[in-house]
């Protein structure tokens, strides 16, 4: 945090310096304090020739208002995964032979792994147009003769 | 953490689904499997804190070291196989839907059990 100036700003009225008026130890004192105030403020111990940069050590950081960041001024590839929120589904179970499942899959998901336990079966994915009672979401089918043990797992945006 | 399982009659888990929200409309199942084998029910489960941090703590990613190869690999566990392996619905116990709350139709409300 910034060190506070060590003198206070002190207005000069008009009075002080109009034609008639002194220059007396009061005005010379309030100009003095004023300048180091304005020394200080500046920031950084104020080195000459050297600007602060509100970086929060030479002077304070800027504080953007709520809803200013716009489109355009985000870089590119700058929205990266760990500023997504993100939940997580997972389905694991048996299918019987000739069966499927239907999970409910929430929008804004994406399929990231899904795979088969039992040795030689494979299970297939199908998105699944609204019907009935489930809403939308994926149909696990398993088109072998027997059982299949299967899984799938999906992250998906949340508020 | 959402669970929502079909379990035999002792308990014993078949399919398992794990979601971190509900779907949009909150009275649907989070599954529904054709063909379903007589005996099997549906059931929501309902889970205590710790068991869900036990559950997450179990499938979240992690390095470890190989022991056919000796190399470090990512390994991690479906959340759904985790309740699956290691626990069981407890039939003995329904809970009543709490008030406000729809439960899809069908479905009991109950709870896990170490297997």
């Amino acid at each position: 945090m910034m060190t506070l100036p060590t003198k206070d700003w002190t207005d000069i009225v008009d009075a002080q310096v109009d034609a008639e008026s002194p220059l007396d130890t009061t005005l010379m004192t309030q100009i003095r304090d004023n300048l180091v105030n304005l020394k200080e403020w500046i920031g950084y111990s104020y080195t000459a020739a050297r600007d602060h940069d509100h970086d929060g050590l030479n002077s304070k950081t800027v504080l953007l208002a709520d809803g200013v960041v716009t489109t355009a001024k985000l870089a590119g590839a700058n929205v990266t995964l760990s500023k997504l929120k993100f939940a997580q589904g997972s389905w694991s179970g048996s299918i019987g032979s000739h069966a499927q499942v239907q999970i409910a899959i929430n929008r804004y998901s994406h399929l990231y792994q899904s795979y088969s336990d039992s040795t030689g079966g494979r299970v297939y994915l199908a998105v699944r147009a609204p019907y009935g009672g489930l809403q939308t979401g994926l149909a696990v089918f398993n088109d072998e003769v027997f059982s299949v043990t299967a899984s799938l797992s999906w992250d998906y945006h949340t508020d | 953490m959402f669970i929502e399982v079909l379990h035999d009659e002792a308990g014993m888990i078949q399919s398992c689904c794990c979601v971190d929200t509900l779907p949009v409309d909150p009275s649907s199942r989070l599954f529904e499997m054709d063909n379903v084998p007589e005996g099997l029910e549906q059931a929501r489960v309902n889970v205590d804190t710790i068991t869900v941090m036990e559950i997450e703590a179990a499938c979240t990613e992690r390095a470890v070291i190989n022991p056919d190869t000796g190399l470090p690999e990512i390994v991690s566990m479906d959340r759904g196989r985790y309740v699956i392996d290691n626990f069981k619905v407890d039939t003995a116990t329904e809970f009543p839907s709490p008030s406000g709350v729809t439960l899809p139709a069908g479905l009991k409300l109950r709870s896990l059990a170490r297997r």
